[in-house]
Protein backbone atom coordinates (compact mmCIF):
# COMPACT_ATOMS: atom_id res chain seq x y z
CA UNK A 1 0.00 0.00 0.00
CA UNK A 2 1.66 3.68 -0.49
CA UNK A 3 1.46 5.69 1.35
CA UNK A 4 -1.24 8.28 0.19
CA UNK A 5 -3.81 5.03 0.24
CA UNK A 6 -2.65 4.12 4.49
CA UNK A 7 -2.95 8.07 5.21
CA UNK A 8 -6.62 7.26 3.94
CA UNK A 9 -7.14 4.28 5.21
CA UNK A 10 -6.19 6.14 8.60
CA UNK A 11 -8.43 8.44 8.11
CA UNK A 12 -11.26 6.11 7.21
CA UNK A 13 -10.95 4.05 10.54
CA UNK A 14 -10.89 7.11 12.47
CA UNK A 15 -14.33 8.40 10.91
CA UNK A 16 -15.51 4.67 11.58
CA UNK A 17 -14.41 4.53 14.72
CA UNK A 18 -16.04 7.35 16.07
CA UNK A 19 -19.03 7.00 13.89
CA UNK A 20 -19.51 3.40 16.18
CA UNK A 21 -18.39 1.47 13.01
CA UNK A 22 -15.97 -1.18 13.79
CA UNK A 23 -12.91 0.44 11.75
CA UNK A 24 -10.89 -1.97 10.13
CA UNK A 25 -7.76 -1.18 12.69
CA UNK A 26 -8.88 0.82 15.84
CA UNK A 27 -6.64 4.24 15.29
CA UNK A 28 -3.55 4.68 17.28
CA UNK A 29 -2.34 7.84 18.56
CA UNK A 30 -1.21 9.85 21.12
CA UNK A 31 -0.50 13.87 21.78
CA UNK A 32 2.81 14.36 22.17
CA UNK A 33 4.89 17.74 22.45
CA UNK A 34 8.56 18.16 23.00
CA UNK A 35 9.28 14.73 24.21
CA UNK A 36 10.76 13.28 21.16
CA UNK A 37 13.68 15.68 21.62
CA UNK A 38 14.41 13.03 24.61
CA UNK A 39 13.75 9.98 23.21
CA UNK A 40 16.83 10.90 20.44
CA UNK A 41 18.92 11.56 23.34
CA UNK A 42 18.84 15.86 22.19
CA UNK A 43 18.53 18.88 24.30
CA UNK A 44 15.69 21.12 22.39
CA UNK A 45 17.76 24.08 23.41
CA UNK A 46 21.18 22.49 21.33
CA UNK A 47 19.22 22.44 17.96
CA UNK A 48 17.05 25.09 17.82
CA UNK A 49 18.68 27.30 15.59
CA UNK A 50 18.86 24.50 13.42
CA UNK A 51 16.19 23.44 11.09
CA UNK A 52 17.97 20.10 10.22
CA UNK A 53 19.18 19.36 12.89
CA UNK A 54 15.54 19.76 15.15
CA UNK A 55 13.70 18.24 12.36
CA UNK A 56 15.31 15.08 12.72
CA UNK A 57 15.49 14.88 16.12
CA UNK A 58 11.78 15.52 16.26
CA UNK A 59 11.03 12.39 14.05
CA UNK A 60 13.51 9.61 15.46
CA UNK A 61 10.74 8.27 17.50
CA UNK A 62 8.55 7.04 14.77
CA UNK A 63 10.92 5.14 13.72
CA UNK A 64 9.99 2.84 16.80
CA UNK A 65 6.44 3.76 17.64
CA UNK A 66 3.52 3.15 14.89
CA UNK A 67 0.96 5.50 14.76
CA UNK A 68 -2.23 6.11 12.49
CA UNK A 69 -3.09 9.54 13.98
CA UNK A 70 -0.85 12.23 15.94
CA UNK A 71 -2.21 15.45 17.87
CA UNK A 72 0.24 18.01 18.05
CA UNK A 73 3.76 17.06 16.73
CA UNK A 74 5.37 20.30 16.25
CA UNK A 75 7.28 22.46 18.50
CA UNK A 76 4.60 24.89 19.77
CA UNK A 77 6.45 28.15 20.87
CA UNK A 78 8.40 30.21 19.60
CA UNK A 79 10.43 30.79 22.47
CA UNK A 80 13.48 33.43 20.44
CA UNK A 81 10.70 35.41 18.40
CA UNK A 82 8.87 36.04 22.02
CA UNK A 83 12.01 37.13 23.44
CA UNK A 84 12.80 39.30 20.52
CA UNK A 85 9.70 41.08 21.45
CA UNK A 86 10.33 41.13 24.74
CA UNK A 87 7.60 38.90 25.82
CA UNK A 88 8.96 36.05 28.98
CA UNK A 89 5.63 33.99 29.03
CA UNK A 90 7.13 31.27 27.28
CA UNK A 91 10.73 29.41 28.48
CA UNK A 92 12.63 26.22 28.29
CA UNK A 93 12.89 24.23 31.11
CA UNK A 94 15.48 23.08 33.50
CA UNK A 95 16.03 20.05 30.92
CA UNK A 96 16.45 22.49 28.03
CA UNK A 97 13.59 20.86 26.14
CA UNK A 98 10.33 21.43 27.62
CA UNK A 99 8.49 24.42 27.00
CA UNK A 100 6.96 25.88 29.88
CA UNK A 101 4.41 28.49 29.88
CA UNK A 102 5.36 30.97 33.04
CA UNK A 103 1.54 31.45 33.55
CA UNK A 104 2.27 33.11 37.00
CA UNK A 105 4.78 35.08 36.05
CA UNK A 106 2.81 37.05 32.93
CA UNK A 107 1.49 40.42 33.76
CA UNK A 108 -2.51 39.90 33.94
CA UNK A 109 -4.91 42.55 33.90
CA UNK A 110 -6.45 43.89 37.03
CA UNK A 111 -9.63 44.03 38.79
CA UNK A 112 -10.14 47.74 37.93
CA UNK A 113 -9.19 46.65 33.78
CA UNK A 114 -12.50 44.59 33.49
CA UNK A 115 -14.43 47.78 32.45
CA UNK A 116 -11.78 48.46 29.54
CA UNK A 117 -12.20 44.40 28.46
CA UNK A 118 -15.93 45.46 28.69
CA UNK A 119 -16.49 48.59 26.50
CA UNK A 120 -13.57 48.12 24.16
CA UNK A 121 -12.51 44.48 23.42
CA UNK A 122 -10.20 45.54 20.90
CA UNK A 123 -8.21 48.37 22.78
CA UNK A 124 -7.85 45.99 25.46
CA UNK A 125 -6.58 43.83 23.43
CA UNK A 126 -3.98 45.77 21.98
CA UNK A 127 -2.72 46.96 25.45
CA UNK A 128 -2.34 43.60 26.87
CA UNK A 129 -0.30 42.68 23.89
CA UNK A 130 1.82 46.14 24.85
CA UNK A 131 2.07 44.41 28.20
CA UNK A 132 3.69 41.50 27.48
CA UNK A 133 5.41 42.02 24.47
CA UNK A 134 7.74 45.00 26.20
CA UNK A 135 9.14 46.00 22.58
CA UNK A 136 5.63 47.08 21.56
CA UNK A 137 6.25 50.09 24.28
CA UNK A 138 9.45 51.74 22.59
CA UNK A 139 9.25 54.54 20.33
CA UNK A 140 8.08 52.86 16.70
CA UNK A 141 11.57 52.63 15.04
CA UNK A 142 13.22 50.85 17.56
CA UNK A 143 10.12 48.26 17.85
CA UNK A 144 10.29 47.46 14.46
CA UNK A 145 13.83 46.34 14.79
CA UNK A 146 12.77 44.28 17.46
CA UNK A 147 9.90 42.69 14.84
CA UNK A 148 12.78 42.14 12.28
CA UNK A 149 14.81 40.50 15.02
CA UNK A 150 11.74 38.17 15.73
CA UNK A 151 11.02 37.41 12.22
CA UNK A 152 15.08 36.01 11.99
CA UNK A 153 14.53 34.16 15.40
CA UNK A 154 11.58 32.82 13.92
CA UNK A 155 12.51 31.63 10.93
CA UNK A 156 14.60 28.20 11.88
CA UNK A 157 11.33 27.34 14.34
CA UNK A 158 9.07 27.76 11.16
CA UNK A 159 10.67 25.87 8.75
CA UNK A 160 12.09 23.00 11.68
CA UNK A 161 8.38 22.95 11.70
CA UNK A 162 6.95 22.81 8.11
CA UNK A 163 10.23 19.74 7.77
CA UNK A 164 7.90 17.60 10.74
CA UNK A 165 5.19 17.92 9.73
CA UNK A 166 5.47 17.11 6.24
CA UNK A 167 7.28 14.15 7.73
CA UNK A 168 4.72 13.03 10.01
CA UNK A 169 1.79 13.98 7.69
CA UNK A 170 2.85 13.46 4.32
CA UNK A 171 5.87 11.06 4.36
CA UNK A 172 4.72 8.92 7.25
CA UNK A 173 1.36 9.35 6.15
CA UNK A 174 0.15 9.55 9.78
CA UNK A 175 -3.31 11.00 9.70
CA UNK A 176 -3.83 14.50 11.54
CA UNK A 177 -6.55 14.31 14.13
CA UNK A 178 -7.93 18.37 13.55
CA UNK A 179 -7.76 21.17 11.15
CA UNK A 180 -10.07 23.68 9.46
CA UNK A 181 -11.44 26.90 10.87
CA UNK A 182 -13.85 25.54 13.56
CA UNK A 183 -12.39 25.78 16.83
CA UNK A 184 -14.45 26.19 20.08
CA UNK A 185 -12.90 27.61 23.10
CA UNK A 186 -15.33 28.62 26.50
CA UNK A 187 -15.26 32.59 26.93
CA UNK A 188 -14.07 31.69 30.70
CA UNK A 189 -11.39 29.84 29.49
CA UNK A 190 -10.42 32.74 27.10
CA UNK A 191 -10.92 34.60 30.19
CA UNK A 192 -8.54 32.54 32.28
CA UNK A 193 -5.75 31.62 29.65
CA UNK A 194 -5.47 35.09 27.88
CA UNK A 195 -6.36 37.75 30.53
CA UNK A 196 -6.72 37.20 33.77
CA UNK A 197 -5.25 34.03 35.24
CA UNK A 198 -6.04 30.84 36.96
CA UNK A 199 -6.46 32.28 40.28
CA UNK A 200 -7.81 35.58 39.62
CA UNK A 201 -10.33 34.29 37.24
CA UNK A 202 -11.82 31.55 40.38
CA UNK A 203 -11.92 34.27 42.54
CA UNK A 204 -13.36 36.70 40.32
CA UNK A 205 -16.52 34.30 40.07
CA UNK A 206 -16.82 34.01 43.33
CA UNK A 207 -16.23 37.96 44.14
CA UNK A 208 -17.51 39.75 41.08
CA UNK A 209 -19.22 37.53 39.07
CA UNK A 210 -21.44 40.15 37.29
CA UNK A 211 -18.44 41.52 35.57
CA UNK A 212 -17.18 37.88 34.99
CA UNK A 213 -20.22 37.20 33.02
CA UNK A 214 -20.67 40.76 31.02
CA UNK A 215 -16.41 39.87 30.32
CA UNK A 216 -17.46 36.44 28.68
CA UNK A 217 -20.80 37.94 26.99
CA UNK A 218 -18.16 40.23 25.28
CA UNK A 219 -15.23 37.82 24.70
CA UNK A 220 -17.66 35.14 23.17
CA UNK A 221 -19.05 37.44 20.88
CA UNK A 222 -16.05 38.15 19.74
CA UNK A 223 -14.40 34.88 19.36
CA UNK A 224 -17.72 33.66 17.21
CA UNK A 225 -17.49 36.09 14.58
CA UNK A 226 -15.77 33.94 12.22
CA UNK A 227 -17.57 31.26 12.95
CA UNK A 228 -20.77 32.29 12.65
CA UNK A 229 -19.68 33.91 8.95
CA UNK A 230 -19.42 29.83 8.02
CA UNK A 231 -22.22 28.17 6.77
CA UNK A 232 -22.05 24.45 8.19
CA UNK A 233 -23.08 22.96 5.32
CA UNK A 234 -20.17 23.53 4.20
CA UNK A 235 -18.55 21.49 6.93
CA UNK A 236 -20.19 18.08 6.35
CA UNK A 237 -17.16 16.21 6.27
CA UNK A 238 -16.27 13.69 9.05
CA UNK A 239 -12.82 14.60 8.93
CA UNK A 240 -10.32 16.65 9.95
CA UNK A 241 -12.46 16.78 13.25
CA UNK A 242 -13.52 20.26 14.51
CA UNK A 243 -12.15 20.85 17.80
CA UNK A 244 -13.02 22.20 21.32
CA UNK A 245 -10.84 22.56 24.58
CA UNK A 246 -11.18 21.98 28.11
CA UNK A 247 -9.09 24.39 30.49
CA UNK A 248 -10.96 26.35 33.42
CA UNK A 249 -13.99 23.89 33.21
CA UNK A 250 -12.84 21.04 34.93
CA UNK A 251 -13.24 23.59 37.87
CA UNK A 252 -16.39 24.42 37.50
CA UNK A 253 -20.17 23.21 38.92
CA UNK A 254 -22.22 21.40 36.72
CA UNK A 255 -24.33 24.61 36.63
CA UNK A 256 -21.43 27.28 35.61
CA UNK A 257 -20.35 24.41 33.69
CA UNK A 258 -23.42 24.83 31.15
CA UNK A 259 -23.50 28.89 31.69
CA UNK A 260 -20.03 29.32 30.32
CA UNK A 261 -19.57 26.39 28.48
CA UNK A 262 -21.51 24.22 27.14
CA UNK A 263 -24.63 26.45 26.48
CA UNK A 264 -22.89 28.27 24.39
CA UNK A 265 -20.90 25.44 22.80
CA UNK A 266 -24.45 23.30 21.53
CA UNK A 267 -25.68 26.43 20.04
CA UNK A 268 -22.82 27.62 18.02
CA UNK A 269 -21.76 24.11 16.92
CA UNK A 270 -24.69 21.48 16.85
CA UNK A 271 -25.38 23.22 13.35
CA UNK A 272 -21.83 22.17 12.16
CA UNK A 273 -22.30 18.88 13.66
CA UNK A 274 -25.96 17.99 12.22
CA UNK A 275 -24.43 18.48 9.04
CA UNK A 276 -21.62 15.74 9.75
CA UNK A 277 -18.47 17.82 11.40
CA UNK A 278 -17.40 15.85 14.42
CA UNK A 279 -15.62 17.54 17.54
CA UNK A 280 -12.74 15.95 19.07
CA UNK A 281 -12.54 17.65 22.79
CA UNK A 282 -9.55 18.05 24.25
CA UNK A 283 -9.99 17.59 27.67
CA UNK A 284 -8.21 18.50 31.20
CA UNK A 285 -8.97 17.80 34.73
CA UNK A 286 -11.99 15.59 35.61
CA UNK A 287 -15.16 16.08 33.61
CA UNK A 288 -17.30 13.03 34.34
CA UNK A 289 -20.09 14.92 36.18
CA UNK A 290 -21.18 16.96 33.12
CA UNK A 291 -20.31 14.27 30.57
CA UNK A 292 -24.71 13.92 30.56
CA UNK A 293 -24.88 16.78 28.47
CA UNK A 294 -23.62 15.51 25.50
CA UNK A 295 -26.25 13.24 25.38
CA UNK A 296 -28.05 16.54 24.15
CA UNK A 297 -26.02 16.24 20.84
CA UNK A 298 -26.27 13.89 17.84
CA UNK A 299 -24.53 10.42 18.41
CA UNK A 300 -21.01 9.79 17.47
CA UNK A 301 -20.58 13.79 17.12
CA UNK A 302 -17.99 14.23 20.33
CA UNK A 303 -14.24 12.16 20.82
CA UNK A 304 -12.83 13.16 24.42
CA UNK A 305 -9.81 13.03 25.02
CA UNK A 306 -10.13 12.25 28.52
CA UNK A 307 -7.63 13.08 31.56
CA UNK A 308 -8.15 12.15 34.74
CA UNK A 309 -11.22 10.59 35.00
CA UNK A 310 -11.45 6.93 34.75
CA UNK A 311 -11.79 5.37 31.44
CA UNK A 312 -14.27 2.50 32.64
CA UNK A 313 -16.38 5.15 34.44
CA UNK A 314 -16.53 7.08 31.61
CA UNK A 315 -17.50 4.46 29.30
CA UNK A 316 -20.35 3.45 31.21
CA UNK A 317 -21.39 6.88 31.37
CA UNK A 318 -21.22 7.82 27.69
CA UNK A 319 -19.40 5.34 25.72
CA UNK A 320 -22.48 4.09 24.20
CA UNK A 321 -23.51 8.14 22.62
CA UNK A 322 -19.84 9.34 22.09
CA UNK A 323 -16.48 8.12 21.32
CA UNK A 324 -13.87 7.97 24.19
CA UNK A 325 -10.13 8.76 23.53
CA UNK A 326 -8.24 6.68 26.33
CA UNK A 327 -5.85 3.49 26.94
CA UNK A 328 -3.00 4.37 28.73
CA UNK A 329 -2.12 6.64 31.47
CA UNK A 330 0.68 8.92 32.14
CA UNK A 331 0.92 7.48 35.59
CA UNK A 332 1.46 3.88 34.31
CA UNK A 333 3.68 5.09 31.77
CA UNK A 334 5.94 6.77 34.11
CA UNK A 335 5.66 4.82 37.02
CA UNK A 336 3.89 1.67 36.40
CA UNK A 337 5.68 -1.87 35.35
CA UNK A 338 6.12 -3.24 31.37
CA UNK A 339 3.36 -5.61 33.05
CA UNK A 340 0.79 -3.50 34.39
CA UNK A 341 1.23 -1.31 31.41
CA UNK A 342 0.22 -4.04 29.20
CA UNK A 343 -2.27 -5.32 30.55
CA UNK A 344 -3.89 -1.65 31.46
CA UNK A 345 -3.94 -1.96 27.41
CA UNK A 346 -5.64 -4.82 26.72
CA UNK A 347 -8.47 -4.51 29.51
CA UNK A 348 -8.95 -0.97 27.60
CA UNK A 349 -9.15 -2.84 24.33
CA UNK A 350 -11.45 -5.51 25.39
CA UNK A 351 -13.91 -2.95 26.91
CA UNK A 352 -13.96 -0.38 24.70
CA UNK A 353 -13.23 -1.80 21.10
CA UNK A 354 -15.93 -3.88 20.27
CA UNK A 355 -18.45 -1.88 18.23
CA UNK A 356 -16.24 1.40 17.54
CA UNK A 357 -16.39 4.87 19.64
CA UNK A 358 -12.68 4.24 20.63
CA UNK A 359 -9.64 5.88 19.52
CA UNK A 360 -6.14 4.79 21.73
CA UNK A 361 -4.17 7.59 23.05
CA UNK A 362 -2.68 8.57 26.39
CA UNK A 363 -4.46 10.74 28.67
CA UNK A 364 -1.61 13.23 29.24
CA UNK A 365 0.87 14.85 26.62
CA UNK A 366 4.30 13.35 26.19
CA UNK A 367 6.81 16.61 26.98
CA UNK A 368 10.12 15.65 28.95
CA UNK A 369 11.65 12.26 29.45
CA UNK A 370 10.12 11.35 32.39
CA UNK A 371 6.72 11.40 31.16
CA UNK A 372 7.68 7.61 30.05
CA UNK A 373 9.68 5.06 30.77
CA UNK A 374 11.33 4.22 28.00
CA UNK A 375 10.36 0.28 27.85
CA UNK A 376 6.79 0.74 29.21
CA UNK A 377 6.21 3.02 26.11
CA UNK A 378 7.29 0.99 23.16
CA UNK A 379 5.53 -1.96 24.53
CA UNK A 380 2.31 -0.15 24.92
CA UNK A 381 2.62 0.57 21.45
CA UNK A 382 3.41 -2.32 20.34
CA UNK A 383 0.29 -4.01 22.46
CA UNK A 384 -2.11 -1.31 21.02
CA UNK A 385 -0.97 -1.63 17.02
CA UNK A 386 -1.46 -5.40 17.62
CA UNK A 387 -4.39 -5.25 19.20
CA UNK A 388 -6.02 -2.80 17.31
CA UNK A 389 -5.90 -5.17 13.97
CA UNK A 390 -7.71 -8.20 15.52
CA UNK B 1 15.43 46.78 26.41
CA UNK B 2 15.35 50.30 27.15
CA UNK B 3 11.77 51.31 27.53
CA UNK B 4 9.91 54.58 26.40
CA UNK B 5 6.80 54.36 28.39
CA UNK B 6 3.29 53.49 26.87
CA UNK B 7 3.54 54.53 22.80
CA UNK B 8 0.41 54.18 21.66
CA UNK B 9 1.19 55.68 17.86
CA UNK B 10 1.97 52.89 16.05
CA UNK B 11 0.30 49.19 16.50
CA UNK B 12 1.54 45.92 16.25
CA UNK B 13 -0.20 45.32 12.64
CA UNK B 14 1.49 48.26 11.17
CA UNK B 15 5.06 47.10 12.51
CA UNK B 16 3.78 43.66 10.84
CA UNK B 17 2.24 45.37 7.81
CA UNK B 18 5.71 47.62 7.24
CA UNK B 19 7.51 44.41 7.31
CA UNK B 20 5.37 42.65 4.74
CA UNK B 21 6.47 44.95 2.30
CA UNK B 22 10.04 45.70 3.28
CA UNK B 23 12.55 43.34 0.84
CA UNK B 24 15.75 44.48 3.25
CA UNK B 25 14.87 41.55 5.55
CA UNK B 26 14.16 39.16 2.95
CA UNK B 27 14.00 39.57 -0.42
CA UNK B 28 11.43 36.60 -1.64
CA UNK B 29 7.55 38.28 -0.82
CA UNK B 30 6.67 34.67 -0.59
CA UNK B 31 8.84 33.90 2.31
CA UNK B 32 8.30 37.62 3.85
CA UNK B 33 4.66 36.73 3.98
CA UNK B 34 5.21 33.06 5.93
CA UNK B 35 7.39 34.60 8.36
CA UNK B 36 5.51 37.73 9.40
CA UNK B 37 2.22 35.30 9.32
CA UNK B 38 4.25 33.12 11.61
CA UNK B 39 5.05 36.13 14.03
CA UNK B 40 1.18 37.23 13.92
CA UNK B 41 0.15 34.05 15.21
CA UNK B 42 2.80 33.89 17.92
CA UNK B 43 1.63 36.71 19.07
CA UNK B 44 -1.65 36.32 18.85
CA UNK B 45 -1.77 33.19 20.83
CA UNK B 46 -0.45 35.22 23.71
Amino acid sequence: MDIAQLKQERIQNLIDAASFKEPKKVPVGAEILTWPFSYAGVRYADVMDDPDKTYEAYVRFLDDIELDFLWGGNVTAAIKALKAMGCENYDLGMDGTVIVHKQPEVEFMKTEEYPDLIHDLQTFKATMLRKQCKALRLPKEQAYAQVLLALKEIRPYLEANERIRHYIFEEKGIAPLTGGPIHFMGPLSLLFDKYRGIRDTLLDLRRRPEVVRQACDVLLADRLKPLMALDPKDFSAPHPFASTVYHVECFLSPDLFDRYYFDHFKETCLPFMEAGTKFFLKGEGSFIKTLDRFRQLPKGSIVFMLDQDDPFEVHKAIGDWQTIGTGITADLLQMGTKAQCVDFVKRCFDTFAPGGGFLFMQNKPLLCANDAKTENLLAVYETANELSRK
Amino acid sequence: MEENGENQEYTVKDLLEQALHDESWEPDAEKREQLVQALERSLNYL
